[in-house]
């Protein structure tokens, strides 16, 4: 079982071991122990939904505009936002990864074509 | 034997029965079904009953084996599946509102192979809507209401495949079948006093299942033990040309069935396999902030594991790889269900989280969808590299009982954690099983897990298969069962 908000909530905390990965380099085995997985009884979760930045609130904004068979209250546009900033703090925790030119993607694309 | 003990029996004892005609599978699939009506429901744990197609199967099952045609271990044996698995003519509601009336025009290809194995398709189970797929954030996330706890009903079963461990844990069929993306075999197996077993990534095939993750559903069998497990994946294991992700290599140790009629010891293969001790890697810090139960019940299944296993503690991958899981369940799970994310369907699922998370999802910049499938490559070396000193990982599959319903997940246990890796267990498409060890706080059970190398389910299947004949722990049944 997965939930989003524990995953953030866990991933926030340990950014500073993201930051320790490369990729190529490190292998998993000897990265620092963390408290290990997520778990349904998630972290400690940052209190309360996450203050959106003006892009957030303007991505949500946009979505709710895009799609208006949703119909996207304005107060959900604003949990949205708040969700979004949440993403913020993954890509930021990407952008400390140091990938080599050459780690390669685990995708399961093949130019053989399906026996389906 | 009552019908408690019946019901409660592994698919082994209850395939010695039928063999010997003490019972017919039509009998044990109308017991299973009035079990279904009668408990079933009030647990929450069935979405339809299939009462016509799984007479005619059990009539069909009675009538091989009367003439001298016996499929193997489960024949005649009644099961149920998650919800997330077409069958032919039922209603597949994916556990949520805006599929409540899909039917498909045929089974899935897990369906079909159990049924040439001879087993005997008699409900489909209650399931999380989605799968979890959109985050939610309570017990309450599916169409059928929360899936009650057969061992306390105040407490949730876990998910997402909530109602086959509901199931299983009170006796409603002889097996079930679940999916896990991030943990929902594992965590419902252990809410629920179960065996949960989640094969290697592409160990089944998912052709016929709801897609959340295309690069981490798993198929796999939530039973009463260890070698239920081993008896179902024999038959559901394989390459299936449907499903391009599915493993062609072989399966050694399910090469036992069909045709091996009754009890197939899976221990009997690892004692040709691994004649000295095993080596286990106790997962650092597992227990670090569990509930002081689940401790206690790991340490002493541990003094039980010492009896055959020289056990050392090692450091896992674990909680840095959260932003490359999460980042990937939300891509993917955007673009599974990207059509009632954009036209409003959403609004109708039952978590209030759910109805929203799909909109932020639509975000997730693909340089870091790409980035967090780059991740899975050390990820998977990381393991490899422990399993050259370990022949398998245990830790308490989770640091805690149950959830409570009616808690948001995020407010149930606060400060709680521990546990196994499930997540960078998972992003590395590796097996898992988990079996139960004792009981918590509420009268829950709690469990622990056995993680090993790729495609190396019949060395867990049979480690769990030796701790549970060594523990009593999967023989207790709930009062409200009995």
């Amino acid at each position: 079982m997965t939930t989003r908000r524990s995953f953030l909530a866990g991933t926030i905390a340990a950014a500073a071991g993201i930051a320790a990965a490369s990729s190529g380099t490190q292998p998993a085995a000897s990265a620092p122990a963390a408290a290990p997985s997520p778990t349904p009884t998630p972290p400690p979760a940052p209190p309360g939904p996450t203050k959106p930045s003006p892009l957030a609130l303007e991505m949500a904004k946009k979505i709710q505009k895009d799609l208006p068979q949703a119909k996207i209250s304005d107060a959900m546009a604003k949990k949205i936002a708040s969700d979004i900033e949440d993403g913020f703090g993954l890509s930021k925790a990407f952008r400390k990864v140091k990938f080599k030119n050459w780690d390669e993607p685990d995708f399961v694309f093949s130019a053989e074509e399906n026996e389906s | 034997m009552t019908e408690a003990q019946m019901a409660f029996s592994s698919i082994s004892e209850l395939g010695a029965l039928l063999r010997k005609h003490s019972v017919s599978s039509v009998e044990l699939t109308q017991m299973y079904l009035r079990r279904l009506e009668r408990i079933g429901k009030r647990l929450n744990a069935v979405v339809t009953l299939m009462p016509d197609r799984a007479l005619a199967e059990a009539k069909r099952a009675d009538a091989d084996l009367a003439a001298g045609t016996d499929h193997g271990p489960l024949h005649g044996i009644p099961y149920g599946v998650k919800d997330l698995l077409a069958a032919k003519g039922a209603p597949t509601t994916w556990g949520a509102a805006p599929y409540r009336d899909q039917v498909f025009k045929q089974d899935a290809t897990v369906i079909k192979l159990l049924g040439a194995a001879g087993a005997v398709l008699i409900a489909k189970l209650a399931m999380i809507e989605l799968a979890g797929g959109l985050g939610y954030n309570s017990a309450n996330a599916s169409f059928t209401g929360p899936c009650k706890n057969p061992w306390n009903t105040n407490y949730w079963t876990g998910g997402s495949s909530s109602g086959p461990g509901a199931a299983m844990g009170a006796g409603l069929v002889a097996f079930a079948i679940g999916s896990e993306t991030s943990g929902s075999i594992v965590n419902p197996s252990t809410y629920c006093g179960i065996t949960g077993l989640r094969p290697t990534y592409g160990r089944v095939s998912r052709h016929g299942a709801m897609a959340l993750c295309w690069t981490l559903d798993k198929i796999g069998p939530m039973c009463r033990t260890a070698e239920d497990t081993g008896l179902v994946l024999a038959a559901i294991a394989g390459r299936d040309p449907n499903d391009p992700t599915s493993s062609s290599r072989e399966v050694p140790l399910y090469s036992l069935k069909p045709g091996a009629p009754g009890s197939v010891r899976v221990r009997d293969v690892l004692d040709l396999v691994k004649p000295s001790r095993l080596r286990l890697g106790l997962v650092k810090d597992s227990t670090k902030k569990a509930q002081p139960e689940v401790v206690k019940n790991f340490d002493k299944a541990l003094g039980v594991l010492r009896k055959f296993a020289d056990i050392e503690e090692v450091a896992v991958p674990a909680h840095r790889y959260g932003a490359s899981i999460v980042t990937i369940l939300a891509a993917e799970g955007a673009a599974a269900f990207r059509d009632i994310i954009q036209d409003g369907r959403a609004a109708t699922l039952a978590d209030p989280d759910d109805r929203r998370g799909g909109y932020s999802y639509l975000t997730v910049p693909a340089v870091d969808y790409v980035d967090a499938m780059r991740e899975r490559a050390p990820i998977k070396r990381g393991f490899s590299k422990l399993f050259k000193r370990f022949d398998a990982l245990v830790a308490p599959t989770f640091g805690s009982v149950a959830l409570p319903i009616g808690v948001s997940f995020d407010k149930a246990y606060p400060g709680i954690e521990g546990g196994s890796p499930i997540a960078s267990a998972n992003l590395a498409g590796i097996p898992a099983i988990a079996v139960p060890n004792g009981f918590g706080q509420q009268g829950l059970p709690t469990g622990l897990s056995f993680i090993g190398p790729a495609f190396s389910e019949a060395d867990l299947i049979a480690l769990g298969d030796e701790f549970q004949s060594r523990t009593d722990w999967h023989r207790r049944h709930p009062p409200l069962a009995l």
